[in-house]
């Protein structure tokens, strides 16, 4: 059964996912705002140290560039 | 709108509520590729995504008019005949346990005239939902992404960034 579907509904926008699913819907905006932004930097991921961003893993390795090697050692 | 068993809390009716679900989804995808040994003890296999195949097979073979609605998924070719060669001749599609593999499998199972979003733009909006999804959990107050509240909410991000990234 090797068949394709071709789908005649419409493309759903996030509001009539959020319907269906029971979110509500201040969430919802916030979900739209969360896909919208381009980076998110928390705590855990990154830290910002002497001025440059470095993440958790090149923290770990020392692999960070810089000033902030120099700092760094 | 995707719907997954996950939406469904335990409790002593959950069969009842899997049918219904199981009624109310015009397609069913399965992954079997996933049913192997439970790592923790006791060691048993996990039988919950056969047996949801199984009942939507049934239902789907109760309603004459309606068309085979139900696709499977496996990430190796011939496992299938192995693990469950009741369902031989049925064709599933093999995914090679990768996310781009599972991806181009549903391009191909479901096409829309107009917006189709192209096998690169789902990696695309994937690899946003990944990054994003550590807010998502944290939000929900969890570390485990297979609970309903995640599941919904990645739903409704994905949807967002799906209408970011794939234009009209």
């Amino acid at each position: 059964m090797n068949m394709t579907i071709v789908l005649d509904s419409t493309f759903a926008k996030p509001e009539d996912v959020g319907k269906v699913l029971g979110v509500p819907k201040a969430r919802v905006k916030w979900l739209k705002r969360l896909a919208s932004s381009q980076t998110i930097f928390s705590g855990k991921i990154a830290e910002k140290k002497n001025g440059a961003r470095t993440s958790a893993s090149a923290k770990k390795r020392n692999h960070v560039r810089g000033k902030a090697k120099k700092a760094a050692r | 709108m995707p719907r997954a068993t996950l939406e469904i809390p335990d409790s002593s009716r959950r069969l009842e509520k899997i049918l219904r679900l199981a009624r109310n989804c015009r397609y069913s995808v399965h992954d079997l590729s996933c049913v192997q040994l439970d790592p923790k003890k006791p060691r048993v296999p996990r039988f919950n995504m056969p047996f949801e195949l199984g009942l939507c097979v049934a239902y789907a073979s109760q309603n004459k008019a309606q068309k085979p609605n139900w696709f499977v998924f496996e990430a190796e070719a011939n496992r299938i005949d192995k693990s469950l060669s009741d369902l031989k001749g049925t064709d599933p599609r093999i995914h090679g346990g990768t996310v781009r593999g599972a991806l181009s499998g549903l391009c191909n199972i479901f096409r829309r005239p107009g917006r189709q979003p192209s096998v690169p733009q789902m990696m695309q909006i994937y690899r946003n939902l990944r990054r994003k999804q550590p807010a998502i959990l944290k939000e929900a107050g969890t570390e485990d992404p297979f609970t309903k509240r995640v599941f919904v909410d990645i739903c409704v991000a994905a949807s967002a960034e799906a209408d970011r990234v794939v234009a009209d």
